[in-house]
């Protein structure tokens, strides 16, 4: 089977990568190729690497408050670039109440923090399962 | 939009990627003789800038060229997964129109590249691009498969690595078309260079090996460096050798793609024979392995 | 000792035949660091050097006063800032009306990075996770009514830091209080930025330039000045052990003091002025440990690598933040009891100031409500615990002095690796540092998708459908407020000067002379952080992230 692609990206400008590499390393240990873009990504650059990089999903993470506005930005442009169908979740330091907003965005999961790796991975897997069916 | 043919190549390359029969004998359809894109192998040794010094050459070229990269990282012996990292110095060119880039596992082969990288370059080079960089997995030496498929072989070196004169024993230099001294402010650069221009002058077939010395960081040496590489275009073109080395890739993805199916084969068909075989209770395999053993001679014959 | 051996030796059978009957928790206790545990300490153990160490005595193991809290309790700072200046002035204004003795700035990610409320990367960002600061205009509203001579102020400033410090410089200026009044700290740590906390923006190389010019200028005109603030931190943050925070901590300090010795300064003009700023983490000996191994390594390396003659050169003067990292979501009013003992163990530490984490800091930045919680908690350890009434009250403990001695081997040994590799920051060039603090992460989080770590309310001890509670939320309009203003002050303010100025930095930065002075000037004539940083951008280039995962 075909590994799956996952571009990881840290949108905005929070320096805060603990999270983003550590769930990089756990989708490389359950046989995923990961993609890393590293710091200070624009909506735009992401949007343009996921499609490069012909990925299955896009994760985003940021701790710095900004989420409701650079998520969102990500699906639009996915769309809007003929990309629509590469799902997109979401991490970071996230108020439950924003959640909801997130999601009717199309940030089709939100991990919070003490999330477990392998809730992130199944999430993943049973994504791709729903996708194949 | 750039994105719409991007999506379609990113796309096409992952089918390839994945051996998918059908993309592969679409690929297979594409020609591969194209003398109007340059292929441009970039290898070395782990820790050698090669990701900066590629995001240096993509820029430069792009000014007025189309350029597509292929950048290869290891995948993990255990999980067969990849964590693809190179993208992170070249994400400033990402929305250049003029530049494509893809990150490859090499998928657990050894040389630096994956098996069907030449089926990907046919599809690449359908795309008109004027040059196509590949960087290889930074592994050290086992990686002169490069040469197998590049127009054009740059080999990073740095110095004080620890490893200048271990890297000129081993074969990789011999694979170099271009030697490059990137990071050349560092101390220990003339030995490097001292090291490298025996190795440089030993190249025969009519072309000598020019020494570059780039601080690719700063961008120091990048200029100097595309003439080089022109130049050994130039002379791949008029010496007739650019039609050979292209032949030598297809040569290689062929046995590549062989390589590939046969092992799918083995995985599958003996390895239910052996399992038969190894689950029989009469065997005692620490003691005999003969009944095995005849069982595959049985099925190969002998080589 | 004969004696001792073969009474331990008698005791380890009783102790065995224990075991059989009632089998350990776990096959191994370690500490963070991994540091093997033995199931008691005794005299032993102990190091043999420290016989009779005293606070305030070489290499100062036990604290560097003699005295320490029985004469001044640590300095309470809270952590503090959102949305504008004018909010950010007011939630100060409350902290030191509510007791606490000092101000400690946060600053927004544009800011930080030294872009305007006005550029494309600032947006979603402005004032959400500390205040945004243009220009002087900001700085004057952000300590209106706040006497610069009356409190001590942290920033947490670093690639921009000769920016900010300007600014408040000018701020003093107007408000008629001289420099040598002023009391504080820059952070003004860039090599932790490139390893841990990602709010960098030039190279190394002029960034280390630029702190020395710092260091050059305040031991002239800003004698009272910390002029950095060297961080573990973040590093630990990150996801390095107790161990890896103190050997890359001291690392980097190792490094800003060379620099600064290469550019000709004398090591005992700046030395004194150089703080440090570490985590309080979950383990609490372990940490109690740390804090006397970082104070007797630093004091070693200054009087030895570094020839430091002046007493205060020796001294390791820290700040201490309990761990963000450690706390929760789930639960979140669990997290009080967590930074409590955290705290605790600073105190128990020796720490010169602390930050209480709130409650509720895993989900948003914290409400009025918790940060007076995490504020009264120093308060509670301080005056009804008695924990500051003995100095170094653990000193001499058998598991406590064999933890220190066994923290400082292993942070020699990571020291003589990194120099092996030529130093800090050609070790955070080739990634080995990244490596090590990543290696670290996921192993923890390893650790706790096995549950070998426990963590209360998350892996354990879990309650369904929890609600959460009231949090603070930036309003999005603060972002357009503030780009508004920038515009307005564009529009008032003596262009040529500006011109004039920003020209003068960039004369300085291009001839390597001291910015100081010139980022002075522009600051006065209101140019804003963005087209000051924007002018050193352009003379020095910006960092290529080397983030190996």
């Amino acid at each position: 089977m075909a590994p799956i692609r996952v571009l990881m990206a840290k949108p905005g400008l929070d320096g805060h990568d603990r999270g983003a590499k550590v769930v990089s390393r756990a989708l490389r240990d359950a046989g995923m190729e990961v993609i890393y873009t590293g710091l200070r990504q624009s909506p735009d650059q992401i949007v343009q690497a996921a499609i490069q990089e012909d990925v299955d999903f896009v994760g985003l993470s940021c701790l710095s408050g900004a989420h409701n506005s650079l998520f969102p930005k990500v699906v639009e442009l996915l769309k809007e670039r003929g990309a629509g169908e590469i799902a997109v979740f979401g991490g970071g330091v996230i108020p439950e109440a924003d959640i909801p907003g997130l999601r009717a965005a199309g940030i089709e999961a939100v991990f919070t923090p003490g999330t477990s790796l392998e809730e992130i991975v199944s999430f993943i897997r049973e994504r791709v399962k729903k996708d194949h069916a | 939009m750039p994105s719409s043919w991007q999506r379609q190549l990113a796309k096409a390359i992952s089918k390839i990627e994945n051996m998918d029969p059908q993309a592969l004998s679409e690929a297979a359809s594409l020609p591969l003789d194209n003398s109007s894109v340059q292929i441009i192998g970039v290898t070395g040794p782990p820790g050698g800038g090669k990701s900066t010094l590629c995001s240096q050459l993509i820029q430069a070229l792009a000014a007025e060229h189309k350029v597509a990269a292929l950048l290869v990282d290891p995948s993990s012996p255990f999980s067969g997964g990849a964590i693809l990292g190179d993208r992170i110095r070249m994400q400033a060119l990402v929305s250049n129109p003029n530049v494509y880039i893809r990150s490859l596992s090499n998928r657990g082969n050894a040389g630096g590249v994956g098996s069907s990288v030449v089926s990907i370059l046919r599809e690449v080079m359908s795309y008109s691009f004027d040059y196509i960089l590949i960087e290889t997995v930074g592994a050290g030496q086992s990686e002169v498969k490069i040469a197998s498929i590049a127009d054009t072989t740059l080999v990073v070196s740095v110095p004080n690595l620890g490893d200048d004169i271990q890297a000129v024993k081993s074969g990789i230099l011999e694979i170099a078309d271009i030697f490059v001294i990137n990071k050349a402010d560092l101390p220990g650069v003339d030995s490097l260079y001292t090291a490298l221009r025996e190795s440089a002058q030993k190249q025969v077939d009519g072309w000598t090996a020019p020494l570059c010395q780039t601080v690719a960081l700063e961008g120091l040496g990048i200029d100097a460096l595309l003439v080089e590489i022109d130049k050994h275009w130039q002379w791949l073109q008029q010496s007739g050798r650019l039609l050979e080395k292209r032949k030598f890739a297809a040569k290689f993805e062929i046995m590549e793609l062989s390589r590939v199916l046969l092992q799918k084969h083995l995985d599958k068909v003996p390895a239910e024979v052996l399992a038969r075989n190894l689950n029989r209770k009469d065997i005692n395999l620490l003691q005999r392995l003969d009944e095995v053993y005849a069982e595959i001679l049985n099925l190969f014959g002998e080589v | 000792m004969q004696d001792k051996q073969e009474r331990l030796a008698l005791w380890q059978k009783g102790l065995d035949k224990a075991k059989a009957r009632f089998p350990e928790r776990k096959d191994k206790f370690e500490t963070s660091s991994e540091i093997p545990l033995q199931t008691v300490y005794t005299a032993l153990d102990r190091p043999e050097a420290d016989d009779f160490a005293l606070p305030g005595e070489f290499p100062f193991t036990r604290g560097v006063q003699r005295n320490m809290y029985r004469g001044r309790l640590w300095t309470m700072r809270q952590y503090a800032g959102f949305a504008s200046a004018q909010e950010s002035n007011e939630r100060y204004k409350y902290l030191l009306s509510q007791g606490q003795t000092g101000l400690s700035v946060a600053f927004d990610l544009p800011t930080q990075i030294g872009l305007d409320s006005d550029h494309p990367l600032s947006e979603g960002e402005v004032g959400k996770v500390g205040v945004a600061i243009d220009s002087l205009a900001d700085m004057e509203i952000l300590f209106s009514d706040i006497p610069l001579d009356k409190v001590s102020t942290s920033m947490t400033i670093n690639a921009p830091a000769i920016v900010l410090l300007a600014m408040y410089l000018a701020v003093a200026e107007k408000q008629g209080v001289d420099w040598a009044k002023l009391k504080g700290t820059i952070q003004n740590d860039i090599l932790k930025e490139y390893v841990a906390r990602g709010t960098y923006i030039f190279p190394p190389e002029p960034s280390l330039k630029i702190i020395t010019d710092i260091f050059a200028f305040c031991a002239e005109k800003v004698p009272n000045w910390n002029t950095i603030s060297i961080s573990g931190y973040h590093i630990r943050e990150a996801g390095a052990t107790a161990v890896q925070e103190v050997a890359f901590t001291l690392a980097d300090a190792i490094c800003y003091v060379e620099t600064a010795v290469a550019a000709g300064l004398q090591v005992d003009d700046f030395a004194p002025r150089l703080s440090f700023f570490f985590n309080a983490h979950s383990n609490l000996f372990e940490e109690v440990a740390k804090f006397r191994a970082a104070r007797k390594l630093w004091a070693e390396i200054m009087s030895k690598r570094f020839g430091a003659k002046a007493p205060k050169s020796l001294l390791l003067r820290f700040h201490t933040q309990t761990a963000g990292s450690t706390l929760t979501a789930q639960q979140p009013d669990n997290n009080v009891v967590r930074v409590a003992l955290q705290a605790l163990s600073a105190v128990l530490g020796g720490t010169q100031s602390l930050h209480t984490n709130s409650r509720d800091e895993a989900m948003a930045l914290p409400s009025e409500d918790s940060v007076r919680i995490a504020l009264r908690t120093q308060q509670i350890i301080a005056h009804e615990t008695g924990a500051a009434d003995v100095v170094d009250p653990l000193g001499g403990s058998y598991y406590i002095e064999n933890l220190t001695a066994q923290i400082e081997d292993r942070v020699k040994e990571m020291l003589a690796k990194i120099d092996e590799l030529g130093g800090a920051v050609a070790a955070i060039n080739s990634g080995f540092i990244q490596r090590q603090i990543q290696d670290s992460a996921y192993k923890y989080q390893l650790d706790v998708e096995t549950k070998d770590q426990i963590i209360v309310g998350v892996n354990q001890f879990t309650v369904e459908d929890e609600s959460q509670p009231e949090l603070l939320r930036v309003d999005p309009a603060v972002g357009i407020e503030q780009q508004q203003r920038l515009t307005e002050l564009k529009g008032q303010r003596n262009a040529q000067a500006v011109e004039q100025t920003l020209a003068t930095v960039r004369q300085a930065a291009e001839k390597g002379d001291n910015l100081f002075p010139p980022v002075l000037d522009a600051v006065r004539a209101y140019a804003s952080l963005g087209e000051i940083c924007g002018v050193l951008r352009e003379v020095y280039g910006e960092y290529q992230a080397k983030d190996l995962v």
